[in-house]
């Protein structure tokens, strides 16, 4: 169940991440969710804390979405369903995220409906890889 | 690719088009706001938020947002689904109004260069009394108005 999920919501702006944790919220009915600003925070909670998704920006300080999914995949953590939420919606970046194994892309803006789309498309594949 | 983009020359009419659907995108998908391509007919006296992000990659430069504190303060509410009192945080006002410059510039880039990857900077956003100088587009948002202007870093005219 969707409720039952752990996810992890990597986001520079708290604005940002608290929109999306309400979009989750809605989504899920109950999941518990993470923050983290960067994909060096994100990295040091994943060591601690069993994650069951990852939603993350690209553009961020300190180090990027894409760097946190290059450590990711570097550190075999490529059961863990990964979305990318950006601006940046060009078709190199898209591939760039293919190229790293991640095939869930938000574009921002976006409805907050979005999120409840692909939490329905994640939902089964995070349950799998517990 | 477009050719290269003078740091002097004013926009294209196809950059500014883009521009205009990336604002309006942005407000009515994430904020709920009703957004029209032409400066409002009421006034908005300020003061004024002023986000800039910076841009780079085929071409770089930075885009300029600038809106007033009452519009800024609603979006919020509209954005987070809270209470007015909280929009009264300055830092989540700040964080909002960079955010909503974020989404405009990455949806323009989107845009105008769908098929190449450029980075987009971390927003910076300072509160003036004063709007900055004419803006290349002048919109509106929930009937208050918005500016945004784009500087390339090129060589001048």
């Amino acid at each position: 169940m969707s409720s039952d999920l752990r996810i992890l919501i990597v986001d520079d702006s708290a604005v940002m991440r608290a929109m999306i944790r309400r979009a989750l919220a809605l989504a899920t009915g109950g999941a518990e969710l993470f923050e983290a600003a960067n994909g060096q925070e994100a990295i040091a909670l994943l060591e601690r804390q069993a994650i069951d998704a990852v939603f993350t920006d690209l553009n961020m300080p300190v180090m990027s979405g894409i760097d946190l999914l290059r450590e990711m995949n570097a550190r075999g953590w490529t059961h863990i369903p990964r979305v990318i939420v950006s601006t940046d919606g060009s078709d190199a970046r898209r591939e760039e995220a293919r190229e790293l194994q991640v095939e869930l892309y938000v574009n921002k803006p976006f409805e907050p409906e979005v999120i409840r789309d692909v939490i329905a498309k994640i939902s089964p594949r995070a349950t799998a890889a517990c | 690719m477009s050719s290269p983009r003078s740091a002097h020359a004013p926009l294209p009419p196809a950059d500014l088009d883009a521009i205009r659907a990336a604002v309006v995108a942005v407000a009515e998908r994430s904020f709920f706001a009703f957004a029209a391509p032409t400066a409002p007919d009421t006034a908005d006296t300020g003061p004024w938020y002023v986000a800039t992000v910076g841009f780079d990659g085929p071409v770089s430069g930075r885009m300029t947002v600038v809106l007033g504190t009452a519009l800024a303060r609603s979006l919020l509410v509209a954005f987070l689904g809270c209470d007015e009192s909280e929009a009264l945080d300055e830092a989540a006002v700040r964080d909002l109004v960079g955010e909503f410059a974020n989404m405009a510039c990455g949806s323009w880039l989107t845009r105008t260069m769908p098929h190449h990857c450029v980075d987009i900077a971390h927003p910076g956003v300072e509160l003036t009394g004063t709007a900055p100088g004419a803006p290349a587009v002048r919109m509106a948002v929930n009937d208050y108005p918005v500016g945004v202007s784009v500087e390339f870093s090129g060589a001048p005219a």
